[in-house]
């Protein structure tokens, strides 16, 4: 994770932006969040394919109020990647 | 009386093939247009057309031999497929006997008839090749689906042209809601060809480079081809076999003002659109979006946001027309206007108007989405489809509840 340990505030809502992230990934796989872990891999893990791939895209999307690039989809194969990405195109400070 | 819902999405497309590149290229707007190759356009005055690109029947088909089919049977028997996939259908697990397709189709099969017609010209009527003959019948689109997917439930290609797709989802979700089929794949299909091409050219109706409709200086349209298909089902058959459900079918309206054979009328529109939303028991102040027939015409795009204000007041619902990136696909028109509704719901987002750039103070009060898609919490969808003669139909889908 690049994102600063920096105050309590600040790890709180890193911990619950990820917990969101969890969640929506979670839905789309048919999985309970606790099953996916930050380095596991959507495709070969958790048997995603290109279809729950930008049904997560769509779900960041909503969720955040955001848009990512679908180019980005490459680049969002584990909850960190996604992580990343998602911060990046919110614009969070890390 | 039984829920009917959407459980596999089938396109073969000029913007990709299957659900996943269809879904890409339709949140980022990608048009589907190049140049004619399917005949030779080369001493027509508009050479732009919707072609798809890249389909391979072999890979997608697994029972139809492609050289028996014709180009409009592969379409529609390929989305078929798709759209049993996409759903997990296991088909061995299912009753035949209450399976079933149909097809809504424009042309039929259109190469097959311009490769007759050639030879016609060329050499007399003895020289017709009886091959191409078999290929013709257009019910063989629905029985395409049938062999293909190994359905022996009733199968119905409707003619009903540019609103077919959507007369088949309306025929569908009726044999469903009535408990006469558990599964039905409501399909259309059509073919790039250059009898159509050439008839709407001669029309004066054909955009030279992009189709941009609801803007104020749009040329018209351009033609397209493809095969849609949706899987509709019970709601006790998805649930049985825990299925995902996309979207429920909530009704659909038909009409025919029987007054013009080209051009659109308001009224009778505007008569189409409550008749849908009767059927579906739902208020006008509902609906989130409205995937239009929108063919980037003058005429129809003024009949259409004429009829929507008449219905909706002055500030109606987004509206945006796929076919700004398809073209006019004809007879699976209505059935990729169908997907594209069904995704709206399913993934929140709005598919884009591309080549938008002037509103046109005529349609005042229109939102056509332009040139981006855009993120919205979609509940219920509207659906519009318009044929020749003032043949209406219009399907309404909402979040599964």
């Amino acid at each position: 994770m690049n994102q600063q340990k920096g105050t309590p505030e600040k790890m709180n809502q890193t911990a619950e932006r990820m917990s969101d992230i969890r969640e929506i990934v979670a839905e789309v796989l048919e999985l309970s969040p606790e099953e996916i872990s930050e380095s596991g891999d959507f495709i070969e893990e958790y048997g995603a394919d290109s279809m729950s791939a930008i049904e997560i895209l769509a779900g960041l999307d909503r969720h955040f109020d955001i848009e990512i690039p679908q180019e980005h989809l490459a680049q969002m194969r584990n909850l960190r990647e996604v992580y990343a990405v998602v911060a990046r195109e919110a614009s969070w400070e890390v | 009386m039984h829920r009917v819902v959407v459980t596999g999405l089938g396109p073969v497309s000029s913007i990709g093939i299957g659900v996943a590149e269809f879904t890409t290229a339709l949140r980022s707007g990608r048009s589907g247009i190049s140049e004619v190759r399917s005949f030779d356009v080369s001493k027509f005055p508009r050479r732009m057309a919707g072609e798809v690109r890249g389909f391979r029947p072999e890979a997608l088909l697994q029972v139809l031999e492609p050289e028996r089919w014709g180009k409009a049977s592969q379409y529609a028997a390929a989305a078929a497929r798709l759209a049993a996939e996409d759903a997990g259908l296991d088909l061995t697990s299912i009753d035949v006997d209450r399976a079933g397709a149909v097809a809504g189709t424009t042309g039929g099969e259109s190469q097959a008839l311009d490769a007759l017609a050639a030879q016609i010209n060329s050499s007399g009527y003895a020289a017709q090749d009886p091959g191409l003959l078999d290929l013709l019948p257009s019910n063989r689109i629905s029985h395409a689906i049938s062999t293909e997917l190994g359905l022996a439930g009733e199968s119905m290609t409707i003619g009903t042209a540019c609103s077919a797709s959507n007369y088949a989802i309306g025929y569908a979700f009726d044999l469903l809601r009535d408990g006469e089929a558990d599964v039905m794949f409501a399909a259309g299909a059509d073919v790039v060809c250059r009898w159509t091409h050439a008839a709407f050219v001669r029309l004066g109706a054909m955009a030279p480079e992009a189709c941009s409709p609801f803007d104020r200086d749009r040329p018209g349209m351009l033609t397209g081809e493809g095969g849609s298909a949706l899987l509709l089902e019970t709601l006790e058959h998805a649930q049985g076999r825990g299925a995902r459900i996309y979207a429920e079918v909530l009704g659909y309206g038909v009409n025919c003002d029987a007054k013009h054979p080209v051009a659109p009328d308001a009224g009778s529109i505007a008569a189409c659109m409550r008749a849908a939303h009767e059927n579906a028991d739902i208020k006008p102040s509902e609906v989130d979006y409205v995937c239009a027939h929108g063919t980037g015409t003058p005429a129809n795009d003024a009949a259409e946001a004429d009829a929507l204000r008449e219905v909706f007041g002055p500030a109606p619902p987004p509206i945006s027309s796929i076919k700004s990136m398809l073209g006019h696909t004809m007879g699976a028109a209505s059935g990729f206007g169908a997907i594209a509704s069904v995704l709206a719901i399913h993934l929140g987002f709005l598919p884009p108007t591309i080549n938008w750039s002037t509103p046109d103070p005529a349609l005042h009060g229109i939102d056509p989405v332009p040139n981006r898609a855009r993120a919205a919490k979609v509940r219920i969808a509207q659906n519009n489809g318009f044929a020749f003669a003032g043949n209406n139909a219009i399907t309404m889908f909402g979040a599964p509840a």
